[in-house]
């Protein structure tokens, strides 16, 4: 069992700082990541808490090989989300997760609210709220250029105005020192907005042999060597330019691209954006700390440049809008970022309200691919203003104020990011059984699922495996990048797992999927108690209806059998809720 | 029964064409049939859609069947109308 397992506790409202150890029963079941996020969610946040009131908290986790082996930078951020009122964790790279560890701490939460606007700072010599006013308003790229020596977690002016789908923001500079990160989904920048917490600056001090670790160094050693020949033999190769954009003509080709709110699966201009295309304006790339990849891909194109675009932000914020010029998209993800936005949810917003427009439900000058429009609505957006303000709260809350269910695509409040379901029905039972709400990393079903036996029986226990095993994957924390690249995910699994005994545990991969399974369960009891249950399990009706370009829908019957099914091999009752004796078993609750 | 086949991106430059037309009556109106059907007089889509022991076996293409994913058929059923089964391309990567 490793030994340095602190967390800092941050009291907003007393304005106090405590360290307290993780009790190590916790530890070992749990690990840290999403693991450490579920339980303390479960354990100190009560069932229906309001996401944006004092009691709601905000958990911060990185796991147990951040800064130990390369490639572990990501950080695991979780909340009550605003747009779906329970379980919610998002997960941003960057340089936090390292300097966290690295400044001796597992994890930080973040409780109460303070009366002013204020930052948390983490060195050495110090660990205190600074009072940040100065900081209010300010964008992301402002506050990480302010901070220019530290990490910084931060939010943008979204966070600040509790635009439901906020999201928290590390190491956005105007010139990027390494790879930024964003944790997007769900809203927890306006959970930290709600707490007048502008940012968390951290600047580590220890080295490895500082941080009082029991690690066989030589196995280390040989671990490290073979994960780098796994990373240049798969990984690399299949990121190709990076940021997930081969995944692009995947979709374009396949037909499950977000067109015009997913109404179509594809457009006539789909090659500009292609990684391809991409390729043609690519100026340099950034990495994570301690990863070789370096996935980040920076580009420019007629006076535009980004240092972040991503695959879901060019089908969200550019197809699904048809917005279909790269220099266009550009901007629209340099707005977005700055604001603090997401833009899997600001491109279903955007995309909805446009829909609305076009069918007289909404008077507001937006039509789709007009660029200054949709800039001037995540402005309004943004800063609350006018129509702004209804979007602000998402599509399923905005979709209530002008009674238009019908055209609202998102499951349990969280926007669906950027695969049409009707074409990969595997991602409709992921969508619909994430924990956070529409999401498609819990179970990324796409490539898959076209290269097996078509057998419903085999997809359900495809999502279900995949959710086991990504969960387990996110106590590490692990990057999905790069998990996304093994050729042997089995295999690349099982390596994780030996660098992990290194540390003295003592887990085969059997072991590690069943963590996988105990938190999925622990966090499908949180979203139980919080009101969840089959009647929110369910598609938007856009997806059961024919689509207008192939014809391709999920009929209501078919998703059932699916569901079904789902509950079945899980365990779970009749209304999607684990029973006592599964919870039991998996050790969540004590015999 | 009529079966009209939809082949897009790289499949229809295979076979050399936009659609396949093909025919089924009485028992040989079963969906693991036709694809059989398919794959023995379009030999170059082998690669993609096999079928062995009355099990379909794709690699790397989605099969959409009237609208609805091949998914939820069963494949030893009795197909009792015209069908229009789109054949989706080859893809590679992902995360």
């Amino acid at each position: 069992m490793a030994e340095y397992k602190k967390i800092l506790r941050v009291d907003l409202s007393n304005n106090t700082l405590e360290e307290e150890d993780i009790p190590p029963n916790v530890e070992e079941k749990y690990l840290g990541g999403k693991g450490l996020v579920a339980y303390y969610m479960y354990k100190e946040v009560k069932p229906k808490t309001d996401s944006y009131s004092p009691e709601n908290k905000l958990f911060i986790f990185n796991g147990p090989l951040a800064f130990v082996y390369p490639t572990f930078t990501k950080i695991s951020i979780g909340a009550k989300s605003p747009l779906t009122g329970t379980f919610c964790d998002s997960y941003a790279g960057g340089s936090f997760a390292v300097e966290l560890k690295r400044a001796g701490y597992t994890g930080i939460i973040v409780e109460g609210r303070s009366d002013k606007m204020v930052c948390l700072k983490i060195t050495r010599d110090e660990k205190r709220l600074i009072e940040c006013e100065n900081l209010r308003g300010k964008t992301t790229y402002e506050v990480g250029d302010y901070f220019t020596s530290y990490s910084v977690l931060t939010i943008g002016p979204a966070g600040e105005n509790l635009v439901r789908f906020a999201g928290i923001f590390i190491d956005m500079r105007s010139r990027p020192l390494n790879r930024p990160g964003v944790a997007g989904r769900g809203g927890l920048g306006a959970v930290m907005g709600s707490k007048n917490l502008k940012a968390i600056i951290v600047r580590g001090w220890m080295g490895l042999e500082d941080l009082g670790l029991k690690i066989d160094l030589e196995k280390r050693s040989q671990l490290i060597n073979r994960y780098m020949e796994i990373l240049k033999k798969e990984v690399v190769p299949a990121i190709g330019l990076g940021s997930n954009l081969p995944v692009f003509k995947l979709s374009a080709e396949a037909k499950i691209l977000p067109v015009k709110n997913f109404r179509l699966g594809v457009h006539d201009k789909w090659e500009e954006l292609t990684e391809d295309g991409w390729r043609k304006i690519f100026v340099g790339r950034h990495t994570c700390p301690t990863c070789p990849v370096a996935c980040g891909v920076k580009v420019r194109e007629a006076g535009k440049e980004t240092g972040k675009i991503e695959y879901e932000t060019v089908a969200m914020t550019g197809s699904n809008v048809l917005v279909v010029d790269r220099p266009h998209v550009i901007e629209l993800d340099e707005v977005l970022n700055a604001l603090g936005l997401d833009t899997i949810s600001a491109g279903n917003v955007a995309a909805f309200a446009t829909e609305l427009v076009e069918r007289g439900i909404l008077d507001y000058p937006l039509k789709w691919g007009d660029v200054e429009e949709y800039k001037r609505f995540y402005h309004d957006i943004a800063y609350r203003k006018g129509v702004g303000d209804i979007f602000a709260e998402g599509v399923a809350k905005a979709a209530d104020h002008f009674n238009a269910h019908e055209y609202a695509v998102h499951i349990k409040g969280l926007e669906i990011p950027a695969y049409d379901p009707r074409g990969v029905v595997g991602m409709a039972l992921a969508y619909a059984t994430a924990d956070r709400g529409g999401d498609h990393l819990r179970a990324w079903t796409v490539v898959t699922e076209i290269s097996m036996r078509p057998s419903l029986e085999d997809l359900v226990k495809l999502v279900i495996h995949l959710q086991n095993r990504n969960a387990a994957l996110w106590t590490l924390v692990a990057c999905d990048n790069i998990v996304g690249g093994f050729a042997d995910p089995e295999a690349g699994t099982k390596l994780y797992v030996e660098m992990l005994n290194t540390l003295g545990y003592d887990y085969d991969y059997e072991r590690f999927i069943r963590l996988g399974e105990r938190i999925y369960n622990l966090t499908r009891l949180i979203n139980n108690l919080d009101g969840i249950y089959r009647d929110k399990d369910v598609l938007p009706p856009r997806f059961h209806e024919k689509r207008e370009d192939t014809g391709w829908r999920i009929a209501p019957e078919d998703f059932k059998k699916m569901l079904d099914l789902y509950y079945r091999y899980r365990g779970w009752d009749e209304r999607g809720a684990p029973p006592e004796r599964l919870l039991k078993d998996l050790e969540i609750l004590s015999s | 029964m009529r079966i009209t086949v939809k082949l897009y991106g790289v499949l229809r430059d295979l076979a050399g064409r936009e659609t396949l037309e093909l025919s089924c009556e009485y028992d040989e109106c079963v969906l693991y049939r036709i694809f059989e059907k398919i794959v023995q007089t379009h030999p170059e889509l082998k690669n993609y859609i096999n079928v062995v022991d009355k099990e379909i076996y794709v690699r790397g293409v989605n099969i959409i069947i009237n609208g609805r994913h091949i998914m939820f058929y069963d494949i030893n059923e009795i197909v009792k109308e015209d069908l229009l089964i789109d054949i989706l391309p080859p893809v590679s990567g992902g995360s």
